[in-house]
């Protein structure tokens, strides 16, 4: 049962956004996501929405597997939703009870509704092109970017690549303890909140137990090959810019500017409500 | 006390693409005492096969019986499958989590909502059988014990729940000559004298040759042997074919045979070829 939960769910395909340098597609999200905060009308959304329908469309990921990190937010999604329709003051179209739905509510739910399904979709085409362990490398050069963060980012980047190597390996030895104890009898479905939460412990405790050893042996191991940290640390495989990635920067810039350039629509009298 | 497997077959991830067909139209039909040896090449789907015997991992197609019952249909039938069949994992200390060895081996009969008196004495009698004295280590926590040990109280976890077929995953991987020798003497003493079905998976030829009855050899998730010891490591190259070989004394009485000697060939234990080596000295037949 353990063995079908994907995390980190990259989908290997050939495509010129799998291609492009992990720093890029990072970079690419965080403006994305900054600048999907800018888009205040339609023409706004708009812009965005095409963008990230090239995105798809170049990544060459089938539309299911983009769907489905909306599927797991979207009871946050209504949630949101039915604050806003709520809440927003304005002219009241109708009242159920105490509960007044008002014109700019149903227009600020929908925009949140888009706007929170976008950012997801966009996130999760980094995550779905980009391996686990070439997006932490992307990760730990961007943080050493960050001021104040360049002593820490090798650490951090590395913790994240062991976490991520030992996920599966976890996962597995859940699977077989479970399985051991099921063997002796062992009863983890029926029964209440209660027993089931002591039916966990024969679990639980090995599974530390097996997590501690692995992790001091792996430390041993690391230290056995002169692991200092990353001070003074070169790497295997730099990471290199190529042409798409020049590329990608200059629509992300495009992207950017059309963006914010939608917020002025109005002032300059274009109407777009 | 039965155990049959009809056309048993089991697809891992199925239906996405990493679809993997462990095990293909598996038969097996145990019906008396016996101790059966199943080897195999790493991947064969050993592992696999045996968890198909207590309900642990259901089949994607075909049935499996215990004691006519069909256990592939509901639950209380799967419980009640893992009271008569024992599996001890491969590494099976990792299983431990108690604070003491007592009450680790007493999980099973608990589990099985037997009476105190009734857990305690399952718990000194398995202990017993697996070589651990009662007095002596019922109350040590089993983190503090060697690996060898660890391993004697997790198959005493097992046995404590009294299966009438004990299946044990490589027992003695991973383990010294001596808590080798430890462990099958105490598998072995389960057979001979508690009249318990042991279904051993082993690598190990020379364990399998000295102790098993029957022979299941199992390649890519399907059984191509099962037989006698004598006849399966008769087919020696067939064997070899499939990363397997014959126990070395075979090897050893056959080129014994080609050098000119008047040994039997078909020889595969230690024992065997010791008293056809004193045979053949008495009549003359070596010159020392
Ligand atoms: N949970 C799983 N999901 C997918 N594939 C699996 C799973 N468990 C085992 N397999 C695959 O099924 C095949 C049979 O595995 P199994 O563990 O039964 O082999 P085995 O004969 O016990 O090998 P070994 O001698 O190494 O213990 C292997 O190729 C393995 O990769
Ligand atoms: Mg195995």
């Amino acid at each position: 049962m353990f063995k079908d939960i994907t995390i980190g769910q990259y989908y290997p395909a050939n495509s010129p956004i799998h291609d492009l340098d992990p720093r890029t597609k990072i970079v690419y999200t965080f403006v994305y996501i900054i600048v999907l905060f800018f888009a205040n009308n339609i023409a706004g959304y708009a812009i965005a929405l095409l963008f990230l329908a090239l995105l798809i469309y170049l990544s060459n990921i089938p539309l299911k597997f983009v769907f489905k990190s909306v599927k797991a937010i979207i009871i946050i999604i209504l949630i949101t939703v039915i604050l806003n329709v709520f809440v927003t003051p304005g002219y009241i179209l109708f009242k159920i009870g105490p509960l007044k739905v008002t014109d700019a509510g149903l227009i600020n739910a929908a925009f949140m509704a888009v706007r929170l399904i976008m950012l997801i979709i966009g996130t999760s085409i980094m995550t779905l092109t980009t391996s686990p362990i070439s997006l932490t490398d992307g990760m730990e050069y961007c943080m050493r970017r960050i001021p104040g963060m360049r002593a820490y980012a090798h650490e951090l980047a590395m913790m994240m690549t062991i976490a991520l190597r030992f996920i599966p390996t976890l996962m597995e030895e859940a699977d077989k303890i479970m399985k051991a104890q099921k063997a002796r009898g062992a009863d983890f479905e029926t029964g209440g909140i209660f027993k089931k939460a002591k039916s966990v412990v024969p679990i639980l405790v090995p599974l530390f137990i097996g997590s501690f050893k692995r992790a001091d042996e792996l430390a041993m191991a690391m230290e056995a090959r002169c692991y200092r940290g990353g001070e003074g640390r070169t790497r295997l495989n730099e990471l290199t810019y190529q042409k798409g990635d020049t590329v990608a920067y200059i629509v992300t810039a495009v992207m950017t500017a059309m963006i914010i350039a939608s917020r002025f629509l109005l002032l300059l009298n274009i109407p777009m409500k | 006390m039965s155990l049959k497997l009809l056309h048993v077959s089991h697809i891992y991830a199925k239906d996405t693409p990493f679809e993997f067909a462990a095990l293909k139209d598996i038969n097996i039909s145990i019906d008396k005492t016996e101790f059966i040896a199943i080897i195999g090449h790493t991947g064969s789907g050993k592992s696999t096969l045996v968890q198909h015997m207590n309900g642990l991992l259901l089949p994607t197609s075909g049935t499996v019986f215990i004691d006519d019952v069909d256990i592939t249909q509901n639950k209380t039938d799967r419980f009640n499958a893992r009271r008569k069949v024992g599996l001890v994992f491969q590494y099976a200390e990792h299983q431990l989590f108690e604070e003491t060895i007592f009450k680790d081996i007493a999980f099973g009969p608990k589990n099985l909502k037997l009476t105190n008196e009734e857990i305690e004495m399952r718990v000194s009698e398995a202990m017993e059988l697996v070589g651990l004295n009662y007095e002596e280590y019922k109350d040590r926590s089993p983190f503090d014990i060697s690996g060898g040990q660890m391993r004697r109280v997790a198959i005493a976890g097992v046995l404590s729940m009294k299966p009438d077929i004990i299946i044990l995953d490589e027992p003695t991987a991973g383990l010294d000559p001596l808590g080798k020798k430890e462990i099958l003497n105490s598998i072995y003493q389960l057979y001979k004298t508690h009249n318990i079905t042991v279904i051993l998976v082993s690598h190990n030829m020379e364990e399998v040759a000295q102790m098993a009855e029957r022979i299941i050899v199992m390649r890519q998730g399907g059984i191509i042997m099962d037989a006698a010891p004598a006849k399966v490591f008769s087919q020696a190259e067939k064997l070899e074919e499939i990363g397997l070989r014959a126990p070395d004394i075979s090897y050893l009485m056959k080129e014994l045979k080609k050098h000119g000697l008047d040994v039997d060939d078909k020889i595969f234990t230690l024992y065997g070829a010791n008293e056809e080596l004193l045979k053949l000295y008495k009549r003359g037949g070596i010159n020392v």
